[in-house]
């Protein structure tokens, strides 16, 4: 055991020492740090940006809600506010889908918006051709780095002629294996280090209003885990490439193919095919969905018959037989139960079309369990904060805020109006019994929870590549 | 002389080398399962559109219906009208809301083969009599992650997958023979070394480009693309000439690492590290640049300056009216619908005029700022042929920014048409009638002018051609001192 281990260090240090002394990898690992550092600072750079927009944003439309003036609460209710969408503390580390989704949503009477304003639709169409993240330099560039360094692992000795002197001394293919890859791993660990560094020191910066520091710190953490076991797997898989090939070139084209399927064609090919299994509706047929369920509701209409059944089991509640004689508003109280009616509908028309997404994404996620990048995308979105969950919890908040309005006024107008009267107005003292909309996004434990079948795939996938390596070192060709 | 029959030779033994590897079939397999994969892809993606055009066309018609079956009940004294909102005849809701009608920009013939920006922009804005901000930005529903990962359409696989193909092919065109020993030998016939070059180039350029356009044309004809109408014929030259060019940029590219005479290994390096940093790196920077120099206002905030002019007008709305009634006497004398309707709606549109031109403004000028970050992405994409090509197949395909921003035109100046008969109908207390449901504004669209497009594409191909050029001429110094021997 002890022998076994010195041998392991041997060869870990022998080939750490031929890769640092090798160019190519202080050529690539040297842009790779630089292009990370890049991205770590305009990652930043840009959430900030895009929150203190948003925060400002967020305060002149609260303002302009409290200084609407004098009205009758239901005209109030269609006045209603804008919602901007936070930006997850952890956003430049991986932005997700932020450029991808509408950053604003009305909050009126009525009825549910959908967020408007892709930022990506405001962009070029460079946006397309993707971003320089953090998230891109780890998920894409790393791998590449790492088949660079990895595909000639084994090959290259075999064609050096030192495999066979290796293995003539007593070295087991096994040892061989453990070293270089120990060896790889330092490598690479070296470059990705001050980048991790930077961003847990930026973690410390993190405005801490949405999410608390060790919140964030635990996503964090499980963000490191989760790329650790996608970068080891690449390192695995390398290895066991170069093992089961007869020729460096051979491995490397093969390496080469498996890293561009993995980064660009499985990703998109499980897109189409989400897409073809379950379609996403338009718009027209969503809105078209909703109008028709609404039909059943009453509205403002007088002459509906749910309208007209409500108002005789109001007036028989209370015991009266004229709408003048109650002893309530007859409006608020056909507001609130418009209202609610109305909810039950979007709750269900929304939670149909989120259903979708989270199919389109699991199924997405499948092809994980051959190109692991489609497991490891969403879960670093999932912990970044940046994925559709996250949008849909802020969305489900901002419709709750809205109900919050609607209910608020409704009750205002079914307290102090009197049937009959147009001109009720209430005031500011009203509208400040609103508090501004705050969001919290999830603790780390529900979307690590949230994640657990892609951190399942990738666990699954990295073995495979680990067992893969081991199987075809044991049958090292030493010629 | 003998150049022709050389290079005839060459290319016969070249595709006896690629029949004996079957790689010829390999390269035919692959390139008919990607193009034809795309062809699927990108005309499902356009069913999917039309039928959202449809969905769209049919739900308009049946409100329309509604209204006028509505109007008819009410002319015939078998219907009331109940409130201003359900008021057929009320031409402010029915302008505004009720008779929305779609603007809707037909797909081009090769809308199928990019599918580009299309599933950002969304092919019909459903226009009303409402101030723009009300329509204008509205977007299609999508899974963002659908968004962010992209298509697998024709584009993506002439602009992203092509290359890696053609490096594929040619990463070792050299470098094979020398490490082999058999370029020695064959340098001992008297071929020049650039003719060897070039024959072994020109074959796998002829089967990449032939098998390419050839499969692609199959898939258009598949797809019943009306292939006789000089537009498409047009844009399909246009797709044809590009696609060359690209290929032969690919192919300059990897004839100028081939004679810096490297091993294969470091070929096949060097050729992805290329295709990254134009494919990947390059684009993302251009894209930084972008931002900084020009950087994106703020919707948020255009949300809050859109409301505050709301707001604005809303608080001097009495005022408005006031104005309004001492100077269109005649209007306010007229006997009215309703009279409690024909003020609220007539306040409503004064209000809203009175807002208009600033929110107008304010979206104007959102989009100078984005036309000219626009422009300095026209001039910077000859950085990068990946950026000029995808631009320049979107373009061809009508997927393009650009046509969005032709279309967005279009809308602006038939919004102004549709507020034009219904407003000053609103204002002057005017009941809408049968026959005017029969007159209300259509929208039809116009396409580009083909001379701004063809001169655009021209510049690309020019784009393109340059670097070819300049890698050719490279590639022709460097190989006078190509060591042919180890």
């Amino acid at each position: 055991m002890n022998a076994s281990a010195t041998v392991i260090g041997t060869v870990a240090r022998k080939e750490l020492l031929g890769l640092l002394r090798d160019a190519r990898f202080w050529w690539t690992g040297g842009i790779m740090l630089v292009l990370m550092l890049i991205a770590l600072f305009l990652g930043r750079q840009h959430m900030q940006r895009v929150d203190s927009e948003h925060a400002a944003a967020r305060a002149v439309a609260y303002q302009q809600w409290l200084d609407q003036g004098d009205k009758n609460p239901h005209q109030a209710a269609h006045f209603g506010q804008y919602a901007f969408k936070p930006v997850s503390p952890l956003a430049f580390v991986d932005p997700g889908i932020d450029q991808f989704v509408g950053s604003t949503v009305w909050m009126e009477a009525h009825k549910q918006n959908e967020f408007n304003f892709r930022p990506a639709r405001d962009a070029t169409s460079l946006q397309r051709f993707g971003e320089l993240t953090m998230a891109f330099v780890l998920q894409i560039l790393v791998p590449l780095v790492i088949v660079l360094l990895a595909f000639s692992a084994f090959t290259g000795e075999r064609e050096r002629g030192t495999l066979r002197q290796l293995l003539s001394i007593g070295v087991k293919p096994s040892q061989l294996l453990v070293g270089k890859g120990l060896a790889i791993i330092a490598a690479v660990g070296t470059l990705l280090l001050p980048a991790a560094l930077l961003g847990f020191i930026a973690l410390g910066f993190a405005d801490n209003q949405q999410a608390g520091i060790s919140d964030l710190f635990v996503r964090s953490v499980w963000l490191v885990v989760g790329y650790a076991i996608y970068l080891i797997g690449f390192i695995a898989l390398a290895l066991a490439v170069s093992a089961a090939l007869p020729s460096s070139r051979k491995a490397l084209i093969v390496l080469l193919a498996f890293w561009v399927v993995n980064g660009f064609i499985a990703p998109r090919v499980m897109t189409d095919l989400a897409r073809l299994f379950c379609p996403t509706p338009s718009k027209v047929e969503f809105q078209n969905g909703i109008n028709e369920a609404r039909k059943a509701t009453f509205g403002h209409d007088e002459t509906h018959p749910a309208f007209v059944a409500f108002r005789d089991e109001v007036l028989k509640q209370y015991n009266v037989t004229r709408i003048e004689d109650l002893p309530v508003s007859f409006r608020g109280l056909t507001l609130r139960k418009d209202d609610e009616s109305g909810y039950r509908i979007y709750d269900e028309h929304y939670g149909a079309l989120w259903n979708i997404y989270a199919r389109q994404e699991r199924l997405r996620a499948m092809a994980g369990f051959a190109f692991p990048l489609a497991a490891l995308r969403p879960f670093s979105m999932g912990l970044a904060g940046t994925d559709s969950f996250h949008q849909n919890q802020f969305a489900t908040a901002a419709e709750l805020y809205r109900r919050q309005i609607q209910t608020a006024m409704s009750e205002d107008l079914i307290l102090h109006h009197k049937n009959g009267d147009d001109r009720y107005v209430s005031n500011r003292q009203l509208w400040e019994k609103i508090p501004a909309l705050e969001h919290k996004i999830p603790d780390a434990g529900t979307a690590i929870a949230r994640q657990g079948l892609n951190l399942g795939i990738l666990l699954v996938w990295m073995l495979a590549t680990v067992a893969f390596a081991v199987t075809s070192t044991r049958r090292l060709r030493p010629l | 002389m003998h150049t022709t029959l050389y290079l005839k030779e060459i290319f016969n033994f070249e595709r006896s080398l690629f029949r004996a590897d079957r790689l010829d079939f390999m390269v035919a397999l692959i390139l008919f399962a990607a193009v034809g994969y795309a062809f699927i892809n990108g005309q499902s993606w356009m069913n999917k559109q039309q039928q959202a055009v449809h969905a769209a066309q049919t739900e308009e018609s049946v409100r329309l219906h509604e209204l006028k079956d509505k109007l008819a009940g009410i002319d015939a004294g078998s219907l009331k009208p109940g409130k201003a909102y359900e008021n057929p005849a009320n031409a402010y809701w029915v302008g505004n809301r009720h008779a929305a009608t779609y603007a809707i920009s037909p797909p081009t013939p090769l809308a199928a083969t990019a599918i580009g920006q299309s599933d950002l922009n969304p092919p019909y804005v459903k226009v009303s009599a409402d101030n723009k901000e009300a329509f204008a930005l509205n977007e299609e529903i999508e899974n963002p992650g659908n968004l962010l990962i992209g298509n697998f359409d024709l584009a993506f696989v002439v602009v992203f997958l092509l290359p890696l193909l053609i490096i594929a092919l040619s990463y070792n065109l050299l470098s094979a023979e020398h490490e082999q020993g058999t370029l020695a030998i064959a340098m001992t016939n008297p071929v020049p070394l650039w003719l060897l070059i070039a024959g072994k180039l020109g074959f796998r350029a002829v089967l990449v480009f032939s098998l390419t356009a050839g499969i692609t044309i199959m898939g258009l004809i598949v797809i019943d693309t009306d292939l006789s109408a000089m537009d498409s014929l047009l844009a399909l030259g246009w797709w044809i000439a590009l696609l060359l060019t690209y290929i032969l940029f690919w192919f300059a590219l990897a004839t100028a690492v081939n004679v810096l005479a490297k091993s294969s290994a470091q070929n096949a390096m060097m050729l992805t590290g290329l295709w990254i940093v134009i494919l990947l790196v390059l684009p993302t920077f251009i894209s930084i640049a972008v931002n900084v120099a020009y950087p994106v206002p703020s919707r948020a905030a255009m949300v809050g300056l859109i409301r505050a002019a709301q707001t604005d007008a809303n608080k001097e709305a009495d005022a408005s009216v006031a104005r309004f009634e001492q100077e269109h006497p005649e209007m306010t004398a007229k006997p009215l619908v309703k009279s409690d309707d024909a003020a609220a709606t007539r306040k409503r549109v004064l209000v809203q005029q009175a807002a208009s031109e600033r929110i107008t403004q304010i979206m104007a000028g959102y989009d100078r700022q984005l036309a000219q970050q626009q422009r300095s992405v026209d001039t910077l994409r000859l950085l990068s042929p990946a950026i000029l090509m995808q631009e320049a197949l979107n373009a061809v395909a009508g997927t393009d920014n650009s046509r969005y921003r032709h279309l967005s035109r279009q809308v602006d100046a038939f919004h102004r048409v549709w507020q034009g008969f219904f407003l000053p109908k609103v204002l002057e207390n005017t009941p809408l009638t049968f026959a005017d449901y029969q007159r209300f504004p259509h929208f039809s669209y116009v396409e580009r002018a083909r001379a701004e497009t063809n001169l655009r594409l021209f510049a690309d191909l020019l784009g393109l051609a340059v670097p070819i050029v300049l890698l050719s001429l490279f590639s022709v110094r460097r190989l006078r001192n190509y060591p042919v021997t180890a």
